[in-house]
């Protein structure tokens, strides 16, 4: 069962419990890291980007949606650079709906537009490296050196001088009541590790076991399923269906009119689906009803006829043409063609 | 009431016979990885396997199923050489179709353990991916090929 949980409980279970959860709040000036001190008086409410467990985990949460453009693996890679975590103990979970994980420059949450890797490179990297300095100062602390004798590679923290060594599993509950540094320092593009390489994506196994949960897969107990009767023109509305005759299918709840059609709504897909097909919607004309596959192929045939946008113009086109022993003419049609994903639209 | 073995496991459900299979895994067993794409047997998504042959779920009736060995992307081990080849060719994309385009070639290497081009152009063609990931699907299934094919049920 995959219910949702509510915001308050997300932050409770990130931001307490055993470990290191860096947290940054997006100001105007730009990211800013929450201390412990901060987090803990309730005035904030942070996005937890990312947390450190006994059990040498790194989890960054990821406030972007995975469609393929593999930012699920992108995003914890720019907190693993800066927090030169071992690659291998990296994982990710996706925030939930929550103002805390509002895209910085666009003030709310969306994906799109190639900005995931913009918008967040910054934020990312400044909460990893906070979390590397917050970890070096735990061991520093712990034994008794100065930070600057210690360095962090690989999900450990080692000392330079007596090569003593600690993992980032045993620092986490000991970093955790230190403040944060306030401009925590980045790595060179040179050092890089992992941004610009190839690493293995995080979420292909899930994909490959078919239990990455998608959109259509989200279940909340005692929900119902609903399915719609979309308009086959623009604009048109439903001029009547037999609401008796959906009602009849085993499972159907309730037939809701919404703007752009008619629901129904059911205890099972099947039934919401055997009742839609049971309502036989009947439809008006429309908004524009003279718009239709035809009209728009001859609007485009006859468009062929005329002077389109000149994008290039090498030579002399009109003389070579006239003088070409060969002329070689073609019509390509093409169909619309909709973005549609695989994953029908849904929503929960 | 109806029984079902899905994956080794029997269960008893209370559906009407002429429910699609595909909307039993996925509504009332939870068995979510076999996905919804077309309902019309058109696009490949929900391919499970019935008795060992690949089949679409959204166009099979849950009666039709009775005393038969059903086979979901959850029954096979995350060892099975064909779901290793797949992490290994890094294949999805967005994903959403390869669970249905495994289950197609788990059994097309079972048919076919070393499969020409034509072969696996046949076997996979009415299985729609709109990333485009068919030549990593391709390489997968040649590199499960080379390591064997065949595996373990989970």
């Amino acid at each position: 069962m995959k219910r949702s949980i509510t915001r308050r409980e997300f932050i409770r279970e990130t931001l307490a419990g055993a470990g290191l959860a860096v947290a940054i709040t997006m100001t105007p000036l730009g990211a800013r890291i929450l201390s412990a001190k901060e987090l803990a008086s309730g005035e904030f409410a942070p996005g937890a980007w990312l947390k450190i467990t006994p059990d040498e985990l790194v989890t960054v949460y990821v406030a972007k949606s995975e469609m393929g453009q593999g930012i699920s693996t992108s995003l914890p890679m720019l907190v693993a650079e800066e927090l030169e975590a071992d690659w291998k103990n990296v994982r990710f979970v996706f925030a939930p709906a929550a103002d805390q994980y509002k895209d910085p420059v666009w003030g709310m949450q969306a994906t799109g537009g190639s900005t995931s890797i913009r918008h967040l490179y910054e934020p990312l990297r400044l909460a990893g490296a906070a979390a590397r300095e917050l970890l070096i100062a735990a061991a520093a602390r712990e034994w008794k050196v100065s930070a600057g004798e210690c360095l962090a590679v690989n999900g450990i923290v080692r000392h330079g001088t007596t090569m003593k060594s600690i993992t980032y599993g045993q620092l986490a509950g000991l970093a955790a009541d230190l403040s944060p540094p306030a401009k925590p320092k980045l790595k060179s593009p040179r050092d890089f590790r992992f941004i610009g390489k190839d690493l293995p994506r995080l979420d292909v196994l899930d994909k490959v076991n078919g239990t990455a949960v998608f959109g259509i897969d989200v279940t909340i107990p005692g929900m119902l399923h609903a399915a719609i009767a979309h308009p086959p023109a623009f604009g048109a509305r439903p001029t009547g269906y037999d609401e008796a005759a959906a009602g009849k299918v085993k499972g159907v709840k309730k037939v809701v009119a919404i703007d752009s059609g008619v629901a129904v709504c059911a205890s099972s897909t099947a039934a919401a689906r055997k009742g839609l097909a049971a309502l036989q919607v009947r439809w008006d004309t429309g908004s524009s009803p003279q718009l239709t596959d035809e009209s728009l192929r001859r609007q485009f045939r006859d468009a062929l006829g005329e002077m389109g946008l000149v994008a290039r113009n090498d030579g002399d086109v009109g003389t070579a043409l006239a003088a070409a022993k060969t002329r070689l003419s073609a019509t390509f049609e093409l169909p619309f063609l909709a973005h549609v994903t695989m994953e029908p639209m849904n929503c929960t | 009431m109806l029984t079902l073995t899905v994956n080794g496991k029997k269960y008893t459900v209370d559906v009407p016979p002429d429910t699609p299979l595909l909307w039993v895994l996925r509504d009332e067993l939870k068995l979510t990885g076999t996905k919804y794409g077309c309902g019309q047997g058109q696009c490949g998504a929900c391919t499970v396997q019935i008795d060992g042959k690949a089949k679409r779920s959204c166009i099979t009736k849950v009666s039709e199923v009775k005393g038969k060995k059903i086979v979901t992307i959850e029954g096979l081990a995350e060892s099975h050489p064909v779901k290793q080849a797949w992490v290994a060719e890094q294949v999805p994309q967005c994903g959403y179709c390869q669970p249905g385009q495994i289950m197609q070639a788990v059994t097309l290497l079972k048919e076919h353990p070393k499969p020409t081009d034509s072969q696996i152009d046949t076997a996979m063609a009415g299985n729609l991916c709109r990333c485009g990931t068919y030549q990593r699907i391709r390489k997968a299934i040649n590199r499960a090929s080379a390591a064997g094919g065949k595996g373990k049920k989970s």
